[in-house]
Parts: C-alpha cells; structure tokens; sequence
C-alpha cells in the first residue's frame, strides 16, 4: 500500500512538473488546447449532420449515440493524458533512451508511464464529457448515484483499454525499427467505429471488436445500462455492469506483453 | 519555367522514395473506409423519404474520399517549406534567382501528386474489387474527374500556401493549420457529403473554397455533376485556386518584405 | 563490491541478404550470425576502488557495463554488484548504484535540470535534508546553479555530463559506473570532471568503475587499469605493470654544450640529431648507466628522460594481444 503510495506520488509529480512548464507557454498552450476540442467535435458534427436528414440510426437517436461518442473520446484523451510516454516510445527506443529506464529503481513499465505528458489533450476531454453532458439530459438519462458510478466506471475501463492499446503499440517497438502504425488502426479506426453503437456493424466485424478487441466493452455496453436499453445483440444484461472489468483485464494483458517484450529487450539489446 | 517542371519532376521521384502511403497507413484508410460505409449504409436504412443521394452513392463517396484523403489532409508538420517560413531560414531564399512560390507550388504538387496515386490507385482497385465502390456511370465522368480532381489539386496547394504564409507573421504555424484543417475537414464535404447536409449549411459551404477538395470531385465522379453544370464546378474550382494563390502569393511577398526590414 | 566471473554476451545479428528475392528470405527463414561481444570477461573490483576500464572502440566496454547495472543479462557467467545480482535484483541494486552514460543523458529531456534532480529524489526516496546537502556539495564543486532552470535537451556538452554526474550521485550510491564521461569535452571541463571524481572517490569511498576511451583520463585518476580488447581482458593490474609489460625503452634527449661531430652511444640507439640535441632509445634497466656515462663524458646542458607515453603503452599491449 505505501508502495502504492509511493508509485502515484512520483507519477503525479512527473505530470505535474510537464503540467506546469506546459501551461507558462500561455497562448500556444490554449490555443492547442482548443484546436484539439474543435477537430475531435468535427465527429460529432458530422453526426449531427447525418441525424438531420435521417431521424435515427437503427432506433438510436442523436443523443444516445452522444453519449456513444461521449465516453469513447473522454476515455481515449484520459488515456492519451495517462499514458502519452508510450505513445511517443517508439521515438525512445531509437534514440536508445529506454537504458535510462533500466538503471532506475522502479519496473521499466512505470518508467514509460512518466516519461512524458501532454497538456493539450485536455481540449478534447473538455469536448467529449460537455457532449456527454448535454446528450444525456436530452436523451432523458436519470442520474443516480449506481449510473454516475457506472460511467466513470466506463471512463476509467475506456482508459484502461486504450493505454492497453499504446503499451501493446509501444512492445512492439522492441522488435521492428519501424514504429507499428497497425495499433492506429484499433485507437483512431476503434474510436471512428465506436461513436455508433456497435450493434449496427456485420456480425463478423462486430465480432472482433467483442471478442478480440474488446472496443465495446469501452462504451457499448456501458452506454446500454445507463440509457435503460435493451441489447439488440441478445448479451445478458449483467455484461453491462461488469464492462469496465475488461478494460483493466485487457491491460493487465497487454502488462504481460509488455514484460516480455522487455526480456527480449535486455537480451538483444538495442 | 523549365526549372520549375525540373524541380517538380525531381520532387515527385523523390517523394516516391518517401513511402508516404504505407502499407499501415492505407490499411487504415480502408479501415475508415469499411466503417464509414456501414454507417452510412444503417442511416439509410431510416430514411423516410429517399434522399438526394441513393444509398450506393453514398457508400462509393465514402471509399472515394478514403481514397483520395491527400487532398483534404494537408501535411503541414512535413512541409519543408512552411518549416522554413516558421525557422526564418526562408530569408536564404531571398537570394535566390529563383521564384519562392514557384518552387514551393512545384514541390507540393509532385508531392500531392505521389500521394494521391500511390494511396489513391490500390485502396480504390481494392474498394473496386470488393464490389465496395462502383465505377464512374461513364466515361465522359470518368474524365471530368480527372480534371476536377487535377484542378482540386492546384486548390489544396493554393490552400496550404496561403496557411503557411501566415507564418510570416505567427511564431506558432499550429493555430493557422490547426484552424484550417477544421475548415477544410468539415467544409469539404470529406465527413459527409454535401448532398446529404442541410439546406442553409449546404448554402454556407459553396461560398468558401473547400467544396473543390473533395465534393466537387466527387460529385463528378458520381456523375451528380454532367456536361456544362461538371465545367462549371471545375472552373469554379480553378477560379477559387487562382484567387487563392494570388492571396498566398501578396501575402508571401508581403513576409519578404517584412524579413527584410527586420534584417532577415 | 563488483564482481564479475566469466561473463560473456553473445549477440545474434540477423543476416541481411541482398535483394528482394534476399529480403524475402530474410523474412521468413532468419539467418543469425553470432558476435560475441564480451568473452569470459572476470574481474574483482574492491570497495573503495578507482578502477579505469579502457579498450578500443567495440572492444565491450560499454557491453559488459551495462550487463553489471542491469541493462542486459549475460549469455552465460555471474556478475555482483555489491552482493546483488544485477539482473534478478535490478531494483534493489538500481538503489545503491549510479550510472552516467557519456554518449546520451539519461535525465528527462523536457525538464528543467533541477526538476530532474527534484524527479530523481522522489523515485530515489532520498530525505529533503540529504538531498539538500548533496546539492550544495554537488553545486560548489561543479557550479551547477548557473543551469539549473536551463531544460536539459539546451545544455551545452560540458553542463550535461556536469549534471548527469551530480545526479548519480544524489542518492548516495555505493557503486558509480561512469562510461565515457569525458567524451568531448574540452581540457578545463575534463579538468573539472575528473577532479570531481577524484574527491569523490576519496572522500565518500564510493567505488568506481570508469570506463573510457582516454588514456591520460585513466592516468590521472586510476591507481588499476583494466584492459579490454575484442571481447577479452588482456591486461588487469596497476598502472605500472602495465608499463613494465609494454615499456620496456626509454627516451633520452641530451642538449649537449657543445657540438660533437658523432653522437653515438654504447647501449643507446641515435634517434635523431639535430645541432646539439640528440634523441636515443635506450633499454630501461640500462638507462641509468648510460646517463651517468654521458653525464661523466660530456659537457651537457640539459637532459630529460622521458616514459613513452601511455597511448603507446596501450596500443603496444593491443598489438600484443592480437599479434
């Protein structure tokens, strides 16, 4: 436990540290910043545009799939806030800069997850939980405490899969000079896919995406409980609750991956 | 002129080199491409009345602008040019004989150019092949197109130099990039296509630029545009690209000066 | 403290072959090639020690360094640091040692030095006072406060190795591994390093292992000097075995008073005559004898005897091993 301790105060330090030397640099900061919220609202525009010519999509209204759209861009950014380290490993590891994360008294894992922070991404989870927000009001949602729960819980598993999707991107780097730009298709293509429910997709891809992937765990299923919808895919309604679980298990999984991909590291060399 | 085709034949063998459209990157666009259409193709399925546009039309537009995406996404991080505006090491230039424009205006069409074939040709034989994207309805369309899409080439470099030259005056090219990528993003029709927006936003799109991206050409492909009414979007096209290098050109000439009175 | 036994490391590089046809095969049916990078490399460095670790480039230098703080695990044979094994209790032994690789920094790139040293105190878990103390010692003897708000990817050579040293040292490590720590720097900034080194060595006793590829950095600081050369150790001693290994002449150089029209010298082999100064090769035990000779049967106005000097002595102890 005081290990535990010990582990997020030096982590949020890290942040902290970026967080501060990021914002001195005012205008630039704020600008990115908003920048950032106006391209990831293209999205939800251009669904917007869809729903005024077309009343629904598949008996969904605008709002739902806000709230569709809203958990899977505000868990993407929390992860891209989390855990930007691995999203620039690539980088890292060419520039052979992960020894440095091998002679510290901490796993090379956590290492990564300090080594670096980006700011900016705050425009874009500003935008995803404002749309959240409004979608949900308009689309009736009753906020009790289990439901608020629920969705931070979603947020927080959402969080967990896509930093699973980054550490997995970044172990691969430990093989190939060339950084994999396949993950891009699970984080940019996953959350592309994700703002619609998942349900309307041909059994076979939807399928990956359930099994595989886990992508709708992240909001799909989440989404269901708290909109009070019955699934059209038929899964038992428990699956709802228990979604943001897979998340973390996910990530536990890609952790493993990691470790091995650290081994190999320590045995080749760079 | 002969130096400027040189340079650009130059360019477009050295951006082949490059390997923009890698493997990855193209399996993302089909990926977009996949998801988009089946997302369009549910919407349809809750259309009261048929629309403007017919359901197969929508998918091809979809795999279409997955395939042509070099138009609407400028590389503005990459581009050699802007990056010296922003460094100052463009002041060099003012010693060379030769014209800043019409260099950077050759380079970034052979560059364009390579993009656009090499990430355009396979995803679209590849969309064609699976049946996902149907060909053009004639061959009269077939060449429109060309020539649309020739013509919105010349635009997004128009485009780009114009947000590049702002970096004459701002010490950030992120905020005239960043803005101009939401523009052209949404106003280009690259997310949903025009025939399918509302009225007064349709209205508001055909007064800027950015339709000639990607919806003009698109529409002509489609063959939504034919015969007179096709030239008449092309030529609006070549119009919008003229002006537009024009501005870039006062406002480039324009930062020269600037440099030159601070002292390069 | 360290010690090594029989450490080796094997690298398997795979095979490029030409072509496409080539590549493809590559692809699918991998061809290794084995490099062994360092050979049954043993060797027992005490506590306390100031120990240089000297070798061409590609020699495994850095290599078996990095196998003794933990970078990479060896192909066969054991190493301890301080009673640890590097591998298996790489966060334990992480706390007690400190690393500074010469080629690249290993402090965060984005920040500024301070805020890496504050970062390092934190996940080092080393107390307010401590650090504060180091700081000040560390800052006296380097002059770090001049950059210390300066973002570390803007410092100059000298003021990067100046801070990567401090920080290794901000937690009181038993062990430091310095590789290439000079690399580039000029003559006053090495001036400064070493000196660094020096005092604290002595008065901190923390054992070094310096690893370099400058001679007279060794010279200066090392009492023992290991010599590596293409994966194997071919020299482990004082620095003055090394010469006696290796330096076996010296060099005489007589200004003499007056002119002399032949020079020559029983036991002395003429290098070089130029007016009155006259440059010989003599045998070592010898030496002595001819200096008194010529000292008894000339007029002479100045005399120097000089050791080759220790690039030599080392390139000669390469040639050696490989001859």
């Amino acid at each position: 436990m005081r290990e535990l301790r010990h582990l997020l105060s030096v982590y949020f330090h890290a942040i902290g540290v970026r967080l501060k030397g990021q914002m001195q640099y005012r205008v630039s900061f704020l600008t990115e910043t908003a920048a950032q919220a106006l391209v990831t609202g293209l999205d939800f525009a251009a669904l917007a545009v869809l729903f005024s010519r077309f009343s629904n999509l598949r008996g969904w209204s605008l709002w739902e799939v806000g709230l569709l759209y809203a958990i899977v861009h505000a868990s993407f950014s929390l992860a891209e806030l989390a855990a930007r380290g691995f999203d620039t490993f690539s980088r890292q590891v060419r520039e052979g800069a992960f020894d440095g994360s091998l002679i510290r008294p901490h796993s090379p894992f956590f290492m990564t997850l300090c080594s670096d922070f980006h700011a900016r991404r705050l425009g874009r989870l500003a935008q995803a939980l404002t749309v959240g927000i409004v979608c949900s009001a308009k689309a009736g949602v009753v906020w009790t405490p289990d439901q608020v729960l629920l969705f931070i819980g979603a947020l927080i598993g959402g969080a967990c899969f896509f930093v699973a999707l980054f550490v997995i991107g970044a172990t691969l780097c430990f093989w190939t000079v060339e950084s994999i730009e396949l993950i891009n298709i699970f984080t940019h293509g996953g959350i592309e896919a994700a703002n619609v429910p998942i349900s309307i997709y041909r059994t076979w891809f939807r399928n990956v995406f359930v099994f595989v992937v886990p992508l709708a765990w992240v909001n799909y299923f989440p989404a269901l409980h708290i909109l009070q919808r019955t699934d059209p895919l038929g899964f038992p309604p428990v699956v709802q609750v228990l979604a943001p679980l897979v998340g973390m298990m996910f990530l536990c999984l890609a952790r493993l991956v990691w470790t091995v991909g650290v081994r190999h590291y320590q045995s080749t060399g760079s | 002129m002969h130096a400027y085709l040189h340079f650009g034949v130059r360019s477009f063998r050295r951006a082949i080199t490059y390997r923009a459209a890698t493997l990855a990157g193209m399996a993302t666009n089909f990926f977009f491409g996949l998801v988009r259409a089946m997302i369009f193709a549910a919407f349809y399925e809750a259309a009261v009345a048929p629309p403007d546009m017919p359901v197969e039309q929508a998918v091809s537009y979809v795999w279409l602008v997955q395939a042509i995406l070099g138009l609407g996404f400028w590389p503005f991080f990459s581009d050699p040019f802007i990056a010296d505006i922003r460094t100052g090491a463009v002041a060099m230039q003012l010693l060379r004989p030769v014209d800043y424009q019409g260099c950077w205006f050759a380079h970034s069409v052979a560059r364009l150019l390579q993009m656009t074939l090499m990430r355009g040709v396979p995803i679209g034989a590849l969309a064609m092949a699976l049946g996902f994207l149907a060909p053009p309805p004639s061959w009269e369309s077939a060449g429109l197109f060309v020539l649309s899409l020739g013509a919105g080439m010349v635009l997004a470099v128009a485009l780009a130099q114009v947000t590049g030259a702002i970096a004459f005056w701002t010490l950030d090219a992120t905020g005239p990039s960043g803005l101009m990528s939401v523009l052209t993003m949404f106003l280009s029709g690259m997310l949903v296509p025009i025939a399918l927006w509302p009225a007064w936003l349709a209205e508001v799109a055909h007064f800027s630029p950015f339709p000639g991206l990607t919806d003009t050409p698109l529409s002509i492909y489609l063959g939504r545009y034919v015969g007179p009414e096709a030239l008449g979007a092309i030529g609006l096209q070549w119009l919008w690209a003229a002006a537009m290098l024009l501005v870039a050109r006062g406002l480039i000439s324009r930062g020269f000066s600037r440099l030159e009175i601070q002292g390069g | 403290m360290i010690q090594a036994t029989d450490l080796t490391k094997d690298f398997r590089i795979a095979r490029h072959r030409p072509g496409l046809l080539g590549a493809l095969r590559a692809l699918v049916v991998p061809e290794f090639t084995v490099v062994r990078a360092v050979d049954r490399v043993s060797f027992h460095i005490a506590r306390g020690e100031l120990v240089g670790y000297i070798g061409p480039n590609g020699a495994g230098k850095s290599t078996s360094v990095k196998m003794l703080t933990g970078i990479l695990t060896p192909t066969s044979g054991r190493a301890t640091v301080g009673g640890r094994d590097p591998q298996r209790q790489r966060r334990d032994n992480a706390l007690r040692m400190g690393v500074v690789f010469g080629q690249r920094t290993h402090l965060w790139w984005d920040l500024p030095v301070i805020e890496s040293f504050e970062l390092l105190r934190r996940m080092y878990k080393v107390s307010l006072e401590r650090y504060r103390e180091n700081l000040d010692t560390f800052n006296d003897l380097l002059d770090l406060s001049s950059f210390f708000q300066t973002p570390v990817r803007q410092l100059s050579l000298g003021q990067r190795m100046r801070a990567d040293i401090a920080a290794a040292l901000l937690h009181d490590p038993e062990v430091l591994f310095l590789d290439e720590p000079t690399i580039g720097l000029d003559i006053v900034a090495k001036q400064r390093v070493r000196q660094f080194i020096e005092t604290i060595n002595r008065e901190r006793r923390v054992t070094i292992l310096l690893t370099t590829h400058d001679v007279s950095d060794v010279e200066r600081l090392c009492s023992r000097v290991i010599v590596i050369d293409r994966a194997r150790i071919i020299h482990d001693g004082p620095l003055t075995a090394l010469r006696r290994r290796t330096d076996s002449h010296r060099t005489l150089v007589v200004d003499f008073a007056q002119e002399h029209a032949d020079l020559s010298l029983a036991g002395a082999q003429l290098v070089e005559h130029d007016g009155r100064r006259a440059t010989y090769r003599v045998p070592a035990e010898t030496a002595p004898a001819v200096i008194a000779r010529v000292l008894s049967e000339y007029a002479v106005a100045d005399l120097s005897v000089r050791e080759t000097e220790i690039e030599e002595v080392v390139r000669r102890l390469y040639e050696g091993a490989r001859g």
